[in-house]
């Protein structure tokens, strides 16, 4: 790993999670450095999303240790919020608040949340709206936008409250890739970690890193994307299965 | 010519904008019709029968009695006095029963949606038993079981014992009524500065941790300057001395005695009571003479047994809208305000209370239209609301339209008031969407880009056309 540098921000020690019978996370062991990007891929079900909601405790992992900038995540609620504090999410269905403006979505939280004075906090959305693209919409509803749109407005929303880490869980159903590779530059900029769950290879250029997950929930090959996306590279026979399937 | 179409007469009669207008037209010029030609019939076979509405009788004497009502209300009054009577008991149950409908039935909602086994399943249970049977059923097991196996006046339930604050029995419920006295002017009005004082105080202190991002206890101050705000109130009004000796009637003569001891005996009269009170107001409590309670505000055993049985049975229905509505808010709320960092109570007051809200409104306001015209059932348990007073008085007069006429009229306008205040709540709750919806209806097709608007300006000689 070239890339990486700098003491790893999350820990995953063999972290296993069971929804009733079924165990969807099985021994995952990551470690992701600061400033470093991890895109996730793997089929559908394999536990790409839950691995990442147990990041940010959207669900519980029953086995195992995740640290998260050296605070362990257990079921301390002020760990709980510290963590949540650091980490920014964008999700599938963007999740943005529907009786809210956007520029009330996107300076909600840092005001309520984080105590910031109403104007630093809207100057900052107004910033991030016009860095993702849209400031013009700042007085809309996210009714009254398009798909790409309102996810513009959800990575607003989740950088606004200045995380070290953001979570994308599969964000290209309404993104497109040069978006993407956009907001993963302010990432960059910003000298954020990222983690992005995704059911194809995807914007291998700006990822450090690759982790593919198999059907078992299990982490079964990880590597640099010039040679993780390379067919003739001795790879895992799960990973050559899959990627055979996408390229 | 513009290019939608050839301005033949071919071409309108084709035009989608034309054939939507004329339809409109023809259709209302239909229901005109029809009800002119209704009101016609019904006006001819009442006149037939003797039944023509007569809306002069209303100023003839009523001649009947209305329980509860002795002391503002005479039989010799006329009925449509009566009638105002009965209004006001349907009013009275009303009024009281919208706001405890709601706050026991967001109760109940809530606890539908507890993660404990024990209150999911009494809410459960509540919920059920009072939507599956009838309301009239559950009224007269309100009165006939509940409260008519109250013990009688002589044993009413006295809490507490001897002297009263509140007393039961099967006529009902009694409870201490409070008067102003000639000190509750300063009072009040020193009360009143100090509210409106700690709302502006509240809101400024709100705007200044919004700007500065800092938390100002706010609510504890205003609170603060609330009671502060009463208890200075309550010195001044109470600073003057109160007279020690009062005039008192006992027997035949008048004899000035101690305060104390004419309050002791019950001789004061209410004026009296008001003058020697060194208070803002003083407590009437609830005192029994023989088979009567005389002091006290008066609820009747009829009043309470239709005020339950309506808050109780519109609670249930109340309470599923409210878990239906909470539920209806997308999870993916919940996770998106959990992820940026809010907290429990936050998550709710901001993030979900204002969508569920959204869904709750309409359906609430048909449970307060609802109760309001079930109201009307009080007739069974014989309280006089207004349906049962219209009914004695169609008895008496024979005057069966008009009564009705009436009746149907003041039912409307209630249920048209609730309408309007629900209405105007729920508007202010709607989400914005990408294509609001316009205003349609029979008066669009005026409007200048409505379909009449531009055949008009299609129809008009071109100005320097081609």
């Amino acid at each position: 790993m070239t890339k990486t540098a700098g003491e790893p921000i999350i820990i995953c020690n063999a972290v296993n999670k069971w929804f009733g019978e079924f165990h969807v996370l099985r021994d995952v062991s990551v470690n992701i450095a600061q400033r470093e990007v991890v895109v996730v891929i793997g089929p559908s079900g394999s536990g790409k999303s839950t691995f990442i909601r147990c990041i940010n405790r959207l669900e519980e992992h029953q086995e195992g240790d995740i640290i998260v900038d050296g605070i362990p995540l257990g079921n301390d609620i002020r760990n709980i919020a510290a963590i949540r504090r650091e980490i920014g999410m964008v999700f599938q269905q963007f999740n943005l608040f529907p009786h809210l403006t956007v520029m009330q979505n996107i300076s909600l939280a840092p005001m309520q949340v984080r105590r910031v004075p109403r104007a630093q906090a809207e100057k900052k959305a107004l910033e991030l709206l016009e860095r993702v693209g849209i400031p013009e919409q700042a007085k809309k509803y996210p009714g009254q936008l398009s798909g790409g749109q309102q996810q513009r407005v959800a990575i607003a929303r989740a950088l606004a409250m200045e995380p070290k880490i953001m979570l994308f869980d599969e964000p290209t159903s309404a993104l497109d890739p040069e978006m993407i590779k956009e907001v993963l530059d302010v990432m960059k900029e910003l000298a954020l970690s990222g983690i992005v769950t995704h059911e194809m290879g995807f914007a291998r250029e700006v990822a450090d890193r690759h982790s593919c997950f198999s059907s078992q929930g299990r982490i079964v090959e990880e590597g640099d994307p010039q040679t993780f996306f390379d067919l003739d590279v001795d790879h895992h026979e799960r990973t050559k299965a899959f990627l055979s399937q996408i390229l | 010519m513009n290019s939608i179409g050839s301005g033949s007469v071919l071409g309108i009669l084709r035009d989608e904008r034309f054939i939507k207008a004329a339809l409109q037209l023809a259709f209302t010029a239909l229901i005109i019709i029809a009800a002119i030609s209704l009101a016609r019939s019904v006006d001819s076979s009442l006149r037939e029968k003797n039944l023509a509405p007569n809306f002069e009788f209303w100023s003839t004497r009523a001649g009947f009695s209305i329980g509860g009502a002795e002391a503002y209300y005479s039989p010799d009054e006329s009925y449509w006095r009566a009638y105002v009577v009965g209004v006001e008991n349907t009013i009275r149950v009303v009024i009281l029963g919208l706001p405890l409908a709601t706050i026991v039935g967001i109760f109940f909602g809530v606890c539908l949606l507890s993660t404990n086994f024990l209150v999911k399943t009494i809410a459960r249970v509540y919920v059920e038993i009072l939507r599956n049977t009838p309301l009239l059923v559950q009224l007269f097991a309100c009165y006939f079981i509940l409260v008519l196996a109250l013990p009688a006046i002589r044993f009413a339930i006295e809490v507490p014992q001897g002297n009263p604050l509140l007393a039961l029995s099967n006529r009902g419920l009694v409870l201490p009524a409070f008067y102003a006295t000639d000190r509750f002017m300063p009072f009040a009005v020193i009360a009143i500065v100090g509210l409106v004082m700690a709302y502006v105080v509240q809101r400024e202190l709100g705007q200044i941790s919004e700007r500065t991002g800092k938390p100002t206890p706010r609510l504890w101050i205003a609170l603060g300057i609330v009671v502060a705000a009463a208890v200075i109130g309550w010195g001044v009004a109470t600073a003057a001395p109160a007279p020690e000796t009062a005039a008192v009637t006992n027997g035949s003569e008048t004899v000035e005695m101690p305060v104390s001891e004419a309050m002791a005996q019950n001789l004061l009269t209410n004026e009296q009571l008001r003058e020697v009170a060194r208070a803002p107001f003083f407590m009437e409590q609830p005192r029994r003479q023989g088979l009567r309670y005389v002091a006290g505000v008066n609820y009747s055993g009829e009043y309470i047994a239709l005020l339950l049985g309506l808050v109780v049975y519109t609670s249930a229905f109340i309470a599923e809208i409210v878990r239906a509505g909470i539920q209806a808010v997308d999870k993916g709320q919940v996770e998106a305000a959990r992820a940026l960092g809010f907290g429990y109570g936050k998550t709710l007051r901001l993030i979900i209370l204002p969508q569920a809200l959204r869904v709750i409104i309409p359906p609430m306001g048909n449970q307060y239209l609802n109760l309001a015209k079930n109201s009307s059932l009080a007739i069974a348990i014989s309280y006089a609301d207004l349906f049962q007073v219209s009914n004695t008085i169609i008895n008496q007069s024979g005057q069966t339209v008009s009564v009705f006429v009436v009746i149907m009229a003041t039912y409307l306008s209630m249920s048209l008031l609730i309408s309007y205040v629900m209405n105007t709540v729920n508007s202010r709750f709607q989400l914005v969407t990408r294509s609001p919806q316009k205003g349609g209806g029979l008066f669009a097709i005026f409007a200048p880009h409505g379909a009449i608007g531009s055949l008009v300006r299609r129809l008009a000689p071109q100005r320097g056309g081609s």
